[in-house]
């Protein structure tokens, strides 16, 4: 009988599943160790989070077939005569690790100390409404175990990324995801949440608080 | 708003397509279609009769002919 390509893609993705673990592991021990030094600097009221995910595999599936498609998503159909362009192996992000931040000052330190030891990894940031960079993205392999597979990691602020969980979940797998609506809302909180950010790391005095 | 024009003239939404479908009339549009076309002239695509055996999708990008043949296989369904 004639596989699908949805068929094969979700073989691919747990023949892959023990590599994506193995790589998110080894990012995450890495991202943790490289900033040990400034989470033990940090003052009572700054905060460095690490959270780690595995992409799960309808989402992963999505996405190929959107990549496959070139973007054209419309219909949410694979091109049965192109079965080769769609792989796992496409996606940049079957591993991920978001770093969350708080406040600003602290993000800018993180970022760049990951950024001093991940030397090779391309730069995409999260653009906001206005296409102006709101979060940090990077993409790259990782050197061990000969793996094939991209991964990612994010330095996020704080306040955006508890939200993005949030909104994420609420809206992006509904119908409210082409609602230009909640775009618009949506865009009015990422402002108000990145102005508060701001606000608090140019109004504290940086020995507002004794270190932790 | 053409959400509203779909709804009277019996469109359905299938969520698995991100499409909404008339089965009768074997017309599809895309949510990006529906999110990018002005009003007036959205409604006239929906009056629009389909002459063909097949069906007619109304997309931003028209799908290719093999896409398009898958489409019809899995709204046959």
């Amino acid at each position: 009988m004639e596989r699908t390509i949805l068929d094969r893609l979700r073989d691919e993705y747990f023949d892959l599943l023990p590599t994506i673990r193995r790589v998110l592991n080894r990012l995450e021990t890495e991202i943790r160790f490289h900033t040990l030094a400034i989470q033990q600097r940090l003052k009572s009221h700054e905060q460095l989070i690490v959270k780690s995910r595995i992409k799960e595999c309808e989402s992963a599936v999505d996405t190929v077939r959107r990549k496959g498609n070139h973007g054209k998503g419309e219909g949410k159909v694979f091109d049965p005569e192109r079965p080769e362009d769609y792989s796992m192996l496409n996606l940049p992000d079957l591993a991920g690790v978001r770093v969350l931040v708080f406040p600003d000052s602290r993000l800018i330190e993180v970022d760049e100390t990951l950024r001093n030891h991940f030397v090779h990894w391309r730069y995409d940031p999260v653009p906001n409404s206005e296409n102006a960079p709101i979060a940090h993205k990077y993409i790259g392999k990782l050197d061990f175990a000969k793996s094939q597979i991209l991964s990612e990691y994010q330095v996020v602020p704080m306040l955006l990324g508890l939200y993005w969980e949030v909104e994420h979940s609420a809206r992006y797998k509904s119908v409210l995801k082409q609602s230009q609506r909640m775009s618009d809302l949506s865009a009015k909180v990422e402002t108000a949440l990145s102005e508060f950010e701001a606000g608090i790391a140019s109004l504290l005095p940086d020995n507002s608080a004794s270190d932790s | 708003m053409n959400r509203d024009v779909l709804q009277q003239a019996n469109y359905r939404y299938n969520f698995d397509r991100d499409l909404y479908v008339n089965h009768e009339a074997r017309k599809a549009f895309s949510l990006e279609f529906v999110a990018d076309t002005a009003e007036d002239e959205f409604a006239k695509h929906v009056r629009e009769m389909n002459n063909g055996n097949g069906w007619t999708f109304y997309f931003n990008t028209q799908p290719s002919e093999s896409v398009k043949r898958e489409l019809e296989r899995l709204l046959a369904k």
